[in-house]
């Protein structure tokens, strides 16, 4: 399986490739007033409404900074239905609405084949972590979107 | 040069430096070889997919990739367009302001030269001189002809002391004279050196000879009193020329001309065999002199030649007049000889494009003209001889006055550009038309500059700040811009590749390949872009230094001046004269004179003179004498090391602080030399002469003028000039709300650690903001050693709109 890699602050983040529809310059988030600070907001997808999810409070907690926009990347997600029968037949599973991850940087694809995997380890309570990836020295956090969106948004229905 | 002409530079210019064209080039394939690559990924569409979505897919993103490096191409183009127009107009801006400047010294020292000589010709050591000759040739022309019987006496013995307008006369006694003493007709040959004591014995011998029983006794010995008097005179003008021209060491000589034209004192004692008793009466000089209507106006001669000097002479003159009057009549004329040539070549030699090894480069010259285009002074007196007519474009020859020029030639078989500046004189000086040059090999405005090191600023800070002109950074965006798109390109290209699984496999090295191009082609152009930021920020932080150094060398010359003034002052005889002679009626006269000096030297705000003790005894802001009449001063620097000095060409000065002589001032500064025994050069002190300079004025109009400028001549927004002493204490400045006056500023190691006479520039950060700073130390001037004082010039870098 291959890997699309991005950074997170400093810290390096993979999700599947069958799971990426799009990887794109950003556009204008609208803020979702009284919403979780995870969720970055709204945006306008060529004529598409999705939601962003600011993956530094995401993932490294609702304390830290929002991710500058202007610099930052936009992955989009393929949803339940648009998912590829192989992504399927993997054993993948995405979100039943488009989601928009904002990282700071998209850093490349990499195959999974030539990297050691390790499940999370002991101490790690967060449940989107699936397991840690080793490649070149370099560790990186494998995330799972559906137990990440699970535990963003409880109440699916509030979610257009 | 002119900056209206839109893309100036097509990358075949042959300014373009070839690592530039080389670059291009390397640029232009790399994204040329995209297109096969495109190419390529459409046919591997074709064949990979039979699915017309995804077929579509893979060929929108090549069209995409084409567009971005179609788009590339174009933005390449046009950066050595913005890169070598931009450090044409930096080049251009900092060149003409150096040729400018150049030309405002030189002003502004000459305004003081005209100061300088019409407060002399007022000396009444000359009027005296001037008027005892004026005696004496009257005197010696009577006299002869009574001696060979021409003249008859109206009213027998009615001599008047001192003149011998009538005379008693027996022709018959003087029947054998005749002819005896020749001199008496023709009198002015005894002014040359030594020729009129000589005469003065033979003139004694002959009236031995004749005996007490000869007629015209009475005539005879006050015709002889009268020489000995002009002797005497004569003598005296010449040491008070030579205090003159001690104190104010830019003058080759100083001389006193006889109405007639006849050379009766100089200053100059190695010349003086050759100079006195030259007839100057056909120089143009000396004509002009004696047209002057009062003593406030003067003659500038332009550079010629004289008699009196063997080098060309640029005369400054005026007349002297009957007992020193303002407004009396002309009875002579003073010429003061500016050392013109050691003072240009001192400013010329300034500012020049220096190589490693600190010797100004090839090809560069700096040179001063007149208003026919003809050669003052230069740099290079073989190419550029002085006299001659100067190879330059008609353009850059005939400027009007304050207009600066600058264009493109060829010199010397070099590829150059020129760039010229004419006076615009300084304060009510009116110049004399003259212009300023600088010449550079066209290829120095384009060499590449080595990144200034240690600059303490990073490539993106320096392209984020107001320093880069707008069009660079709007530039630098789009490159970083167009890098980003043509990745992303590559990574969704990736992505759909690697969700077709197998099939997608052959078009991994497509994309890769694309990646590749992009991010050589965006990298390396974000280079050159972040080298033309280096190079600007090098062009600025060297203006800064120019514009630092231009205001230490303005405050040294000022200092110089006052030096100069102080030496010659406290020689004056109003001040030992009444130090000698302590009696209010002599104190009075002394305060009267120093009113006087102070009314022609108005930058000072006070003169004062001290006895032995250190009680003022006079000053020429009279209204204070009350007041500062309670003051001792003998615990002041400025009194304790102006009574050490030893001799006239010393002097001492107080370093801008706090003084109790004017309470009202924040920080004064002080200049003081001892007053001797008759004047003399040298002795113990009997008192002392102060002057307090109007520092915070002068100096605050000095740094207002080394603010740097945009285009349009404003003052950069945030930008400052200070002073700081030997303390790092700021002593005036410009930006009184960010280095106060006072304060103490913690400046850069590399500038602390300056040479006397050094320059440096840093980015430099205080707690309020960042900067650019140039700071130079000083260098003094001539005999004057300046004060240990630095001068700094800054202009923020903060992000924000930059001045284009």
């Amino acid at each position: 399986m291959e890997y699309a890699t991005f950074l997170v602050g400093e810290d390096l983040f993979a999700i599947p490739v069958a799971l990426v529809q799009e990887i794109g310059k950003p556009v204008e988030i609208f803020p979702i007033p009284g919403h979780d600070p995870r969720v970055a907001g709204l945006v306008n997808l060529r004529g598409r409404t999705a939601v962003a999810l600011d993956l530094r409070r995401a993932l490294l907690g609702n304390l830290a900074d929002a991710i500058p926009r202007r610099r930052s990347k936009f992955i989009v997600l393929e949803t339940t239905d648009t998912l590829s029968t192989e992504a399927r037949e993997m054993g993948l599973d995405s979100h039943r609405e488009t989601l928009v991850l904002v990282a700071d940087e998209v850093q490349g694809i990499v195959d999974g084949q030539k990297m050691e995997f390790h499940p999370p380890p002991a101490h790690v309570s967060e449940r989107y972590v699936e397991g840690v990836m080793k490649v070149n020295e370099r560790l990186m956090t494998l995330i799972s979107i559906p137990r990440l969106v699970e535990d963003l948004m409880p109440h699916k229905e509030d979610v257009p | 040069m002119s900056s209206t002409a839109e893309k100036r530079f097509s990358i075949f210019d042959p300014a373009i430096r070839f690592e530039h064209r080389e670059f291009y080039e390397r640029i232009v394939s790399e994204l040329n070889g995209l297109l096969p690559v495109c190419n390529q990924g459409e046919s591997t569409a074709v064949e990979i997919s039979e699915n017309p979505t995804e077929q579509e897919q893979i060929t929108e993103l090549m069209k995409r990739v084409e567009t971005f490096s179609g788009d590339l191409l174009e933005v390449t183009k046009k950066l050595f367009d913005q890169y070598y127009v931009a450090k044409e107009a930096l080049h251009r801006s900092i060149l003409t302001t150096t040729a400018y400047n150049k030309i405002n010294t030189l002003d502004r020292n000459l305004l003081e030269r005209t100061c300088d000589v019409r407060w002399w010709a007022l000396e009444t050591a000359f009027s005296a001189c001037l008027s005892s000759y004026g005696r004496a040739r009257e005197q010696a022309r009577r006299l002869s002809a009574l001696l060979s019987g021409e003249e008859m006496p109206s009213t027998p013995d009615s001599v008047v002391d001192g003149d011998a307008r009538t005379s008693y006369l027996d022709p018959e006694l003087l029947a054998d004279e005749e002819g005896e003493l020749p001199e008496l007709l023709d009198f002015a040959p005894l002014l040359r050196h030594g020729e009129l004591s000589a005469f003065r014995k033979r003139f004694e011998a002959w009236r031995a000879e004749r005996g007490p029983g000869a007629p015209l006794r009475r005539q005879i010995e006050v015709f002889s009193k009268t020489l000995e008097e002009l002797e005497t005179a004569i003598r005296l003008s010449c040491d008070r020329l030579e205090d003159i021209r001690h104190s104010y060491t830019l003058y080759r000589d100083i001389v006193l001309a006889t109405q007639d034209g006849i050379v009766l004192a100089n200053a100059n004692p190695d010349t003086r065999a050759r100079v006195l008793g030259l007839d100057v009466s056909g120089e143009s000089w000396f004509q002009k002199s004696l047209e002057t209507r009062n003593g406030t106006e003067y003659h500038a001669q332009d550079i010629s030649a004289s008699q009196v000097e063997t080098a060309l002479s640029l005369v400054y003159a005026t007349a002297v007049r009957e007992a020193s009057n303002e407004n009396g009549k002309g009875i002579g004329a003073m010429g003061v000889f500016f050392d013109f040539q050691d003072e240009a070549s001192l400013i010329l030699g300034e500012y020049m494009p220096r190589d490693a090894s600190g010797s100004p480069i090839d090809g560069a010259y700096s040179l001063f003209t007149d208003r026919e285009g003809t050669i003052i002074a230069s740099t290079d007196p073989v190419c550029l001889k002085a006299g001659a007519v100067a190879h330059l474009p008609r353009g850059n020859r005939c400027l009007g006055l304050g207009e600066r020029k600058s264009q493109y030639m060829v010199f010397e078989g070099v590829e150059s550009a020129i760039f010229s500046a004419c006076t615009d004189g300084y304060l009510d000086y009116r110049g004399l038309g003259w212009c300023s040059h600088v010449i550079v090999p066209k290829s120095h405005l384009f060499e590449l500059a080595a990144p200034p090191e240690g600059i303490g600023i990073s490539a993106e800070e320096l392209m984020d700040s107001c320093i880069i002109p707008e069009i660079n950074k709007q530039t630098y965006l789009r490159v970083q811009d167009d890098k980003e798109s043509i990745q992303l390109i590559s990574l969704n290209g990736i992505v759909f590749a690697s969700k077709l699984g197998k099939r997608g496999g052959a078009l991994g090295p497509i994309f890769n390949q694309i990646t590749r191009t992009g991010d050589f082609v965006t990298s390396r152009m974000e280079d050159i872009l972040k080298e033309m930021a280096l190079g600007e920020l090098k062009l600025n932080l060297q203006a800064l230094e120019n514009f630092s150094k231009q205001a230490i060398d303005l405050v040294d010359r000022n200092l110089f001046e006052r030096a100069a003034d102080i030496r010659w002052w406290a020689t004056d005889q109003y001040f030992w004269n009444a130090l000698e002679n302590p009696t209010a009626e002599n104190f009075h006269k002394a305060s009267e004179r120093l009113k006087v000096i102070n009314g022609s030297y108005t930058m000072y705000r006070n003169i004062i003179l001290a006895d032995d003790s250190g009680n003022i005894v006079a000053c020429s802001r009279t209204e204070l004498r009350n007041e500062l009449s309670k003051i001792n001063v003998s615990d002041q620097s400025w009194f304790q090391l102006g009574m050490r000095t030893a001799r006239s060409e010393e002097f001492a000065v107080q370093d801008v602080q706090k003084s109790s002589l004017e309470k009202s001032k924040a920080r004064s500064l002080a200049y003081s030399g001892g007053v001797r025994r008759g004047g003399a050069r040298e002795g113990d002190s009997i008192g002392v002469l102060g002057t307090l300079f109007d520092w915070d004025t002068e100096a605050g109009k000095i740094l207002a003028t080394c603010l740097p400028r945009d285009a349009s001549g404003n003052s950069i927004e945030g930008s400052a000039a200070f002073y700081t002493n030997a303390k790092g204490e700021v002593i005036e400045t410009t930006d009184e709300m960010t280095f106060p006056v006072g304060s103490h500023v913690e400046l850069p190691v590399l500038v602390q650690r300056l040479g006397k006479g050094e320059t440096a520039s840093s980015v430099f950060r205080t707690g309020t903001g960042s900067y650019l700073l140039g700071s130079s130390r000083t260098k003094g001037y001539r005999e004057y050693e300046g004060l240990a004082w630095y001068a700094h010039v800054v202009r923020p870098i903060g992000a924000g709109k930059s001045a284009e």
